[in-house]
């Protein structure tokens, strides 16, 4: 029930983006961060509701998986409208959103067989999930300073050159989102482990035999996702090391972010059906 | 209550002509007085670089010709040229040039923003000189809200419409906050001051002046508070600025290919705004194709300028809609305002009426407490409110009604004789 009117009010914001990007209009900024909130908000109520009714958080169903990547896309749509007040970011995060929650009202919330409860587990998904969409976030951005430095290069100042912010601000947004991710991922990967160690303890197995029991319980599509989140989480990693260390000019740190991140999702969805 | 208006302008006027009838600040005082001293009941002096518009309100039509013999003896001047070079119009079309001028629809570079303040000030200084009261001030509400509304429904000041202010737009493109980025000027000239100009205005962080005269470019860094360093220099200077703006009389290309590769090295590619608007061209066009420099010339800056001019045409047709729409709801809101005064007497006439047959009954009847008087008074005040509310509503609704030819027709749509036939039935 819910989730239908989370899926409405994601449409109703993703509308307003628009209305403010083609017609200008000013009052279509509140009520899209006003929506977007309202979304949020029922998002995180479905999350309460099955934490009341089950006494967990069921957090490996794809209902919960499809649930926090809506928020996550959406709270990341937020921080960085609150951060740079350009609404037009929006235009590309909203729809993952709304994709998400559309997913989660026809997925299956049964669990994948069960492991041991962890507060741990709790706080591995919603990190490691955070830091994916900061580096979705960061992608786009990359994808944005490239057109727009296209447009800037070939005189075309069409609509797209109007509605895009400066190269200045989607470099900053691309190099913030890129930070985001890489701590929140990290984060997660830690709380991943120590719920490792913490199945190792209960089941009085290695780490290593732990890990590899978990993974054995789990569909192979969701092990290769794992694998190639931390391909991208060590990209991004050596992108941040090199543009801290060296100075990476704007065009080549977007340059660089889309031909990672494209060859890593490409390499992912290539083993994904090969299997 | 008429509205009339006697202007000229860059359309009507050529320059040299509309140099004679410019007013300067001191003869504004003297000016409204002889004007108001016409049987003129409210007067509106616009005075800008490309305009001067006189606005009146008097109890007659104005023709023409007892305008231009009202300015000549206000300003001394030839009633001929003036004739011949200016425009009257009254009533509706006197309402649509003001809402029109304070827009920017009537401008020489339509969308302009500066009119909006100028005719913002010319309201101000008739306030000062007591020159408006009731109806012009109302004009004035009327015309800046109209003139706010143009602006922010309608693209017609988006788009740069000049060389140099289309520079600074493109420049926001690049770096989103200039009060963090550098400039440098290349060349002392009348385009670099108005680049510089811009810039200032949109709080650039800091600028550099060369000039291969040394003098001037300290001159020119004087005057806008910025720093000049010797000509031989600037390429030093190219190692740490944002955006470079180039106009010498050089023949010959003052920055290289090779060089500008080198300079870029040296800046680990952080991006670079170049514009050249000299002709022949100070930079090698080559260099645009260095990742992180983007390169104008004075004919990109045109074509932008071009496209802009065209898509503020388009915007107009939109301002020229809201104008229309403003126009009918003006008129409206004078004739309320027209009425009011009516409608104040006549609900003063009820009060009274009231308040003498309330008397004649407490005497009557002798009754003495307070409380039912008071009772009384307020029941009938209500009756009185009710009733005055409902015909006040239905007359300001249809004041300016085509439909009224009797008092018949009058008193249908005063006392709404439709609801009241639809009631009995």
């Amino acid at each position: 029930m819910f989730i239908s009117y989370a899926l409405m009010v994601y449409i109703l914001a993703f509308m307003n983006i628009l209305l403010r990007v083609f017609i200008s209009s000013k009052i279509a900024v509140i009520l899209a961060v006003l929506f977007s909130l309202i979304g949020l908000g029922l998002n995180i109520h479905e999350i309460a509701i099955r934490y009341v009714l089950i006494g967990d958080l069921q957090s490996s169903t794809l209902f919960d998986f499809s649930i926090f990547l809506s928020i996550a896309f959406n709270l990341t749509f937020l921080f960085l409208f609150y951060r740079y007040k350009k609404i037009v970011i929006g235009l590309f995060l909203i729809p993952f959103s709304i994709i998400f929650t559309a997913v989660s009202m026809f997925a299956p919330m049964a669990d994948f067989p069960s492991t041991v409860y962890s507060l741990w587990r709790f706080g591995h998904l919603p990190f490691v999930i955070l830091g994916s969409t900061f580096f979705i976030a960061s992608f786009i951005s990359s994808i944005m300073y490239l057109i727009q430095d296209n447009n800037l290069r070939l005189k075309r100042f069409g609509k797209i050159y109007k509605i895009f912010p400066s190269l200045d601000t989607l470099n900053n947004i691309n190099t913030i989102c890129m930070r985001v991710g890489f701590y929140f991922f990290t984060i997660g990967s830690i709380l991943g482990f120590l719920w490792i160690v913490q199945i190792a303890e209960v089941n009085e197995l290695s780490w290593f035999k732990s890990l590899q029991f978990i993974l054995s319980s789990y569909p192979s599509f969701f092990i290769i996702k794992i694998t190639f989140s931390m391909i991208t989480c060590i990209y991004f990693a050596i992108l941040i090391l090199i543009k801290t260390k060296y100075g990476l000019p704007p065009k080549k740190l977007a340059m660089f972010t889309v031909i990672g991140f494209f060859s890593v999702i490409l390499t992912y969805i290539g083993v994904g059906v090969s299997l | 209550m008429y509205l009339t208006l006697l202007g000229l302008n860059h359309n009507s006027a050529p320059i040299d002509i509309r140099e004679q009838f410019a007013i300067q600040e001191d003869q504004y005082n003297g000016l409204y007085l002889a004007i108001l001293s016409k049987d003129v009941s409210e007067c509106c002096i616009i005075s800008t670089c490309n305009r001067v518009e006189f606005y009146i309100f008097t109890d007659d039509d104005v023709s023409k010709e007892t305008f231009l013999e009202i300015i000549e003896d206000a300003m001394s001047v030839d009633k001929n040229k003036l004739a011949e070079h200016s425009y009257h119009k009254s009533g509706r079309e006197a309402i649509e040039h003001i809402f029109s001028v304070a827009s920017g629809l009537d401008s020489l570079v339509v969308g302009e923003p500066q009119v909006l303040g100028q005719v913002k000030d010319a309201f101000q200084r008739a306030k000062d000189n007591f020159a408006i009261s009731t109806f012009m001030l109302h004009l004035q509400d009327y015309t800046l809200k109209i003139a706010k509304k143009v602006r922010t429904d309608t693209g017609i000041c988006n788009n740069p419409v000049s060389v140099s202010y289309a520079a600074v737009e493109l420049a926001k493109k690049i770096f989103d906050n200039l009060k963090s980025a550098s400039a440098l000027i290349i060349g002392a000239g009348e385009m670099c001051e108005l680049a510089i100009k811009h810039f200032i205005t949109s709080e650039i962080g800091s600028i550099v002046i060369t000039n291969r005269t040394y003098e001037k470019a300290v001159n020119l860094a004087s005057e806008y508070n910025a720093r000049a360093i010797e000509f031989d220099k600037f390429t030093e200077a190219l190692e740490e600025v944002d955006i470079v703006i180039s106009s010498t009389g050089a023949d010959h290309f003052i920055i290289t290919h090779d060089r500008m590769a080198s300079i870029m090295n040296t800046r680990k590619h952080k991006p670079l705004f170049i514009i050249d608007i000299a002709v022949p061209r100070d930079i090698d066009p080559e260099i645009a194709k260095i990742d992180n420099i983007y390169l104008y010339d004075i004919d990109d800056l045109k074509q932008i300028v071009e496209s802009n001019k065209k898509n503020r045409e388009k915007e107009a047709k939109k301002a020229q809609e809201i104008i229309d729409v403003a126009i009918n709801k003006f008129y409206k809101s004078v004739e309320v305002m027209k009425i009011n005064p009516v409608l104040k007497d006549v609900k003063d006439f009820f009060i009274s009426t009231k308040d003498n047959e309330l008397k004649k009954y407490l005497e009557k009847n002798k009754i003495e407490n307070e409380d039912e008087i008071a009772k009384l008074d307020t029941f009938m005040s209500s009756v009185i409110n009710k009733q005055l509310h409902n015909l006040f509503t239905n007359i300001k609704t249809n004041v300016d009604s085509k439909k009224i030819h009797t008092l018949a027709d009058a008193a249908k749509i005063i006392f709404n004789q439709e609801e009241i036939d639809n009631g009995e039935k």
